[in-house]
């Protein structure tokens, strides 16, 4: 009995491997292809689909690293993304947290307004004439993190997991005479890590890749965000498409290869912090930090 | 204080209970007030914007001088001969996602659960979360490339197994699988992230105990493994009922054409062609406002019924 | 129960909300007087006595500026990038009109939101260029935004600008007028003819024995035929075809209408409308479409037409990009503009992107494409998409609140008209020569010696400084400033001759409600007609529900606006 049993655990496990290799070697491909993209010299044909590239040129590369203002745009890009992130962890752990609480007075009615945001708000204009005119944050680092500071839904499932925190792990401390507040910092803030990781990426990455808010609200040349730069780069470059009669240098350009460029340029450093969130994907978390 | 009457008013014995619970967990409300304050600045303070939805909205005059224009925006839209089309193939697409894509990533969150080895899971989580960081514009063009009926590799392996080529894009028949299968794809290493985070909740105890009851894997995936994650996926499903109405203009926009309107023509892409996107304030707010009251009526249905089925819902 | 409870709660939030915002209403509203308070106060007092020395002006003294004032203008224009406060070009254009200039840096992509939420947090800027949607500038007219348009009063104000604009397209002001009859714009041109390419495999014509290119809608479908089956790329196999979706535009010019109007590259019909008769009428509704459609349906059905045309040629990447041309798929291809396929204009050109490619891709389909003419269909009609000489997305508005501030309108009009008053003052706004522009001689397509400007900074050709497009309404036409390979080249091939551009120049009231509807009617009927999901004889049935759903409503608005 026992052998046919690791027999079929182990079937399982390689039907699970093999599938899992499938799907990552079909997810790679469009990455990969925006890579060898990126990496065409001028002289490649671009409307051709390229499992290697033919040669390898790093001139869109050095045309995007080149732009005066990346750096600028990455520092910003940095900046709001800590900020932001720091800042929104921290706001929706430490509400998550009462909202967790079955014996918070008026639970369904306080988490019912915050759903309703979700689905119900003033559109652009007001939120812009709130932001500009009334809080006058324009260009100021405040715009760039304020307008999202919390999301509704990072929330609630950061609620939902917090609520799933065994009773018993709160219970030593209460007894040891903790208040809510120190119960929560020294208790539940350890054990969400899972959480707290998931919440910080998502923000994270949402903060990395928007730009039509720093557009709105933060439209100086010393306040752009890395994306916005990008956004130039290609728009420089698909110009000279269309009077690629004068721009003899810069007729030179694929607009689709510094497209590609941009992209890969943009994403790699938030795909580089992944690990340091992936470490705390761990089995047993919870009852890991309950021995220790 | 004025949300005193939100309890049923029997005196004030009631209000002092009420005041008296709120001074006992006065800690824990305080840790309630940053959140809150930021919804009621951000998100209740523009809401007066709503209006735009029923006035002639005119830029000089702003949101209050505009005149009132009753529904006039709301029937540009559900007037249309197609409206009911756009919307039928919005419903059919978002049931056909919720029923095959819901599933995946907690499917893949389960395999990956199961994976032993260390370096292969973490390696399989990062690739599978490419696809999120790549726009439907560019997955546009490989899609369009890889289904081409007469040189898409799909196809020339469909014609290796002796089957007819499919017109994957062009044929009313297959856009739409062709739609869930490739969003499917695209989402579900992101999408499997919060699965991911409640796995690594679970105590492995449970585990210990299961293997000395002689439990194979399958047995303990269905009765250790899924009632942890039940929080979770209730809360998921609700938030995706919810967005039944919406559809992905990105994915859509990028690879449908005309030949696949009758199946492929949705409420956003249909609203982007009347061309009023960029000018009409008042009718976009008129349907964005359309589709959240239907929203979030169906999320208040489908916490209703969840609530019922295992005492778990967002409220 | 609970969600009854729920929505009790937030019916009662919301009140709450409302109260608190209707209080807040009234500050909002404070904030925006202030700043208004504060700006003319920057520019000083509107005048509102007449100067006494100007009286004798007659009726436009008012619109005299004050000598000592420094006028102060918030301007928009396209721009590429940001141009930053200190930018050189904007110091030289200010120290020559003695004002300070506010450049918008409005993103081209999202121009019109951003010009919006600028306008709604009560800000209006002095000078508009109108770019990127054909409503915007009619819309912001309507609204009351921009400043309607007096002829005589701009005659008096920028007469060299005016001079210039009735020499490039006399009659100009149909084209700019809203439909209570007021002038809303200035209108800028598409001074290069441009229309849709029509471009066919030479060395197939050849290989299938075809000597002279195809002139009439036989000798075109013969063409078509044979690169489906006579084997033209000579590999033995049946691997081509004619043409795929950008055939669809010279069939319906040689049968008299054009449903589309852009250049191949959208795979949507459009809302087109052509003057026939003295009336505007719909031209996916002709009668002659339904013979065009037969024949496409038949060349659908022989083979003739690419299967895939439904996706459109393009598959990624550049938009002008025609896959299935390129990998010797099809041999003819309307997809893109004729610049896109231009051979190099002159010895240091490389050639339009499309040839560009070819080159890289086999440099022998590259000199081997020769351009076509449009084919002459049964009636002695011929045409593909082009660009009409108004470009209707283009031209320039001047903000409403001028109205009360004349002086600074004079003041805009001669910073305006100077650009216009011949070619060295319109070469000031491009800097200074050797510093941010140079003159280089080179080589023309046709053997002649040509003299490019180019825009440099510090000795490397960039593109034109954004702050060069301040007080710009249109490009200035000058006999010296013809300088150009290109605009000769285009001239000399005969482009923008046979072309259909749709005449229904303006957004009717009922558009909103049924031009997207129609135009998605159009399109599905004439892709299910084409591929046999409907009998040719569905094209009736079709016309007849045109008609029903809003046509006849949409039909009768637009003539009365001809009128």
């Amino acid at each position: 009995m026992k052998i046919n049993q690791s027999k079929d655990d182990r079937m399982l496990e390689i039907v699970v491997s093999v599938s899992l290799a499938i799907l990552c070697i079909t997810t790679l491909y469009p990455f990969w292809n925006l890579i060898v993209v990126s990496l065409l010299p001028s002289t490649a044909p671009m409307s051709k689909l390229y499992f290697f590239p033919p040669a390898i040129d790093f001139q869109n590369y050095l045309i995007v690293l080149r732009s005066p203002d990346i750096y600028i745009g990455f520092r910003n890009s940095v900046v709001r993304l800590v900020l932001g992130t720091i800042l929104s962890v921290i706001v929706t752990i430490t509400m998550a947290y009462p909202l967790s609480k079955k014996y918070l007075p008026n639970r369904t009615f306080w988490t019912a307004i915050i759903v309703f945001t979700m689905y119900f708000g003033g559109g652009l204009i007001p939120t812009y004439l709130l932001i500009t005119n009334t809080l006058e944050l324009t260009n100021t680092i405040w715009a760039w993190v304020l307008p999202n500071l919390v999301s509704a839904f990072h929330l609630i499932i950061a609620r939902n997991f917090l609520s799933s925190i065994p009773k018993e792990l709160e219970e030593s401390a209460r007894i040891d005479g903790a208040g809510d507040f120190r119960t929560f910092v020294q208790i539940i803030v350890p054990l969400s890590k899972p959480i707290i990781a998931t919440v910080a990426l998502w923000t994270a990455v949402g903060l990395w890749n928007e730009w039509f808010d720093a557009l709105l609200y933060t439209p100086a040349p010393e306040m752009a965000v890395l994306q916005m730069v990008m956004r130039r780069v290609i728009m420089a470059g698909s110009n000279s498409f269309e009077d690629a009669l004068t721009m003899d240098e810069l007729s030179y350009i694929n607009p689709e290869n510094l497209k590609a460029s941009t992209v890969i340029v943009a994403t790699v450093p938030i795909l580089i912090t992944y690990p340091f969130v992936q470490k705390y994907f761990v089995r047993g978390v919870l009852v890991g930090s309950l021995k220790g | 204080m004025e949300k005193n009457y939100l309890i049923k008013p029997k005196g004030f014995a009631l209000l002092k209970d009420w005041l008296a619970s709120y001074r006992k967990h006065r800690v824990l409300f305080l840790m309630l007030i940053p959140g809150l304050l930021y919804f009621i600045v951000f998100k209740y303070f523009p809401i007066y914007g709503l209006q735009i939805a029923f006035k002639d909205f005119n830029l000089v005059e702003g949101i209050w001088g505009s005149d009132w224009a009753g529904l006039k925006y709301f029937n540009m839209l559900f007037t249309t001969k197609s409206f009911f089309d756009v919307f039928k193939n919005t419903i059919i697409i978002s049931i056909y996602q919720l029923v095959f894509g819901f599933p995946a990533p907690i499917i893949l969150a389960l395999m990956l659960y199961e994976i032993r080895n260390l370096a292969y899971k973490k390696l399989v989580q990062t690739i599978s979360y490419l696809p999120h960081f790549v726009s439907w514009v560019v997955l546009a063009g490989v899609f369009t490339r890889f289904l081409s009926p007469s040189s898409g590799p799909v196809n020339i392996l469909i014609k290796t197994f002796g089957a007819e080529p499919i017109f994957f894009l062009g044929d009313n028949r297959y856009f739409r699988a062709t739609l869930i299968v490739t969003e499917i794809w695209k989402s579900i290493g992101w999408g499997s992230i919060v699965y991911i985070a409640a796995l690594s909740g679970i105590d492995p105890a449970l585990y210990e105990s299961a293997n000395i009851d002689g439990a194979n894997k399958i047995k303990k995936i269905i009765h250790i493994t899924l009632p942890s994650l039940t929080p979770v996926i209730t809360i998921m499903l609700i938030f995706a009922i919810g967005r039944i109405i919406n559809d992905n203009f990105n994915q859509i926009f990028n690879l449908y054409s005309p030949i696949v309107y009758p199946t492929g023509d949705v409420i956003s892409t249909y609203v982007y062609r009347m061309g009023l996107a960029k000018m009409e304030f008042s009718f976009t707010t008129a349907v964005g406002l359309s589709k959240n009251v239907i929203s979030f009526s169906l999320v208040i249905i489908a916490n209703a019924v969840a609530k019922k089925v295992n005492d778990y819902g967002i409220w | 129960m609970n969600a009854k409870k729920i929505i009790a709660i937030l019916l009662v939030l919301m009140m709450i909300l409302g109260a608190t915002v209707g209080c807040t209403k009234n500050s909002t509203s404070d904030i925006k007087d202030q700043t208004a308070e504060s700006k003319t106060e920057v520019n000083g007092e509107p005048k509102k006595e007449e100067p006494k020395e100007e009286k004798e002006k007659g009726p436009y003294a008012k619109y005299v500026p004050d000598e000592n004032k420094v006028y102060k203008f918030d301007i928009v224009t396209y721009i590429r990038e940001p141009v930053p406060d200190d930018d050189d070009i904007k110091a030289l254009i200010e120290e020559k009109f003695n004002v300070k200039l506010n450049l918008w840096n409005l993103e081209q992509s999202n121009y019109v939101e951003l010009l919006n939420l600028r306008v709604v947090s009560g800000e209006i800027p002095d000078m508009f260029e109108f770019s990127g949607q054909a409503s915007m500038a009619p819309e912001l007219y309507r609204q009351g935004v921009t400043l309607p348009l007096d002829r005589a009063l701009l005659d008096y104000g920028m007469p060299n600008a005016m001079a210039q604009l009735d020499m490039q397209k006399p009659g100009w002001e149909d084209w700019c007028r809203a439909e209570d009859g007021i002038m809303f714009k200035l209108p800028d041109f598409n001074i290069k003819p441009n229309q849709q390419a029509i471009i066919w495999r030479g060395d197939w014509l050849k290989n299938v024995g075809i000597t002279k290119i195809p002139e009439t809608l036989e000798e075109f479908e013969a063409a078509l035929y044979a690169f489906a089956h006579e084997d033209p790329n000579k590999s033995g196999n049946k691997d081509t075809y004619g043409a795929s979706t950008t055939v669809m535009q010279p069939v319906f010019g040689a049968f008299g209408a054009m449903p589309f109007w852009s250049f191949g590259y959208e795979k949507d019909f459009s809302n087109t409308w052509h003057i026939k008769d003295g009336e505007l009428v719909f031209a996916g509704i002709q009668p002659e479409m339904k013979d065009a459609l037969a024949m496409l349906n038949k060349w659908y059905v022989d083979e003739v037409l690419d299967p895939e045309f439904v996706l459109g040629e393009n598959q990624g990447g550049y938009w002008a990009h025609t896959h299935p041309f390129f990998n010797s798929k099809i041999g003819y291809t309307g997809h893109g503009a004729v610049y896109h396929w231009s051979p190099p204009m002159h010895n240091e050109h490389q050639g339009g992107p499309n040839y560009k490619e070819l080159m890289l891709i086999d440099p022998a389909i590259a000199e081997s494409y020769v351009f076509g003419v449009a084919p002459v269909g049964p009636n002695g009609k011929k045409g593909v998409s082009g660009n009409p000489y108004i470009n209707i997305t283009k031209g320039a508005g001047f903000g409403s609140h001028l109205a009360d501030e004349p002086d600074k309108f004079g003041k805009l009009m001669q910073c305006v008209d100077f650009r216009y008053s011949g070619m060295e003052n319109s070469r000031l706004y491009a800097g200074e020569e050797g510093k941010h522009y140079t003159f280089k001689e080179v080589t023309g397509w046709d053997g002649k010696t040509y003299q490019l400007q180019l825009a440099t900074e510090y000795g490397i050709e960039v593109y034109p400084r954004s702050a060069e497009r301040v007080f710009r309404i249109f490009t200035a036409y000058f006999p010296d400033s013809l300088s150009d390979p290109d605009l000769a080249w285009r001239k000399f091939m005969n482009f923008g001759e046979h072309i259909y551009v749709n005449q229904l120049d303006t957004i009717l009231p009922s558009d909103a409600q049924y031009a997207n509807e129609l135009v998605k009617l159009t399109s599905e009927t004439y892709y299910q007609i084409i591929t046999g999901g409907k009998p040719i004889e569905y094209f009736d049935e079709y016309v007849d529900i045109w008609w029903k759903n809003g046509g006849k409503i949409m039909h009768e608005e637009a003539n009365e606006w001809l009128r």
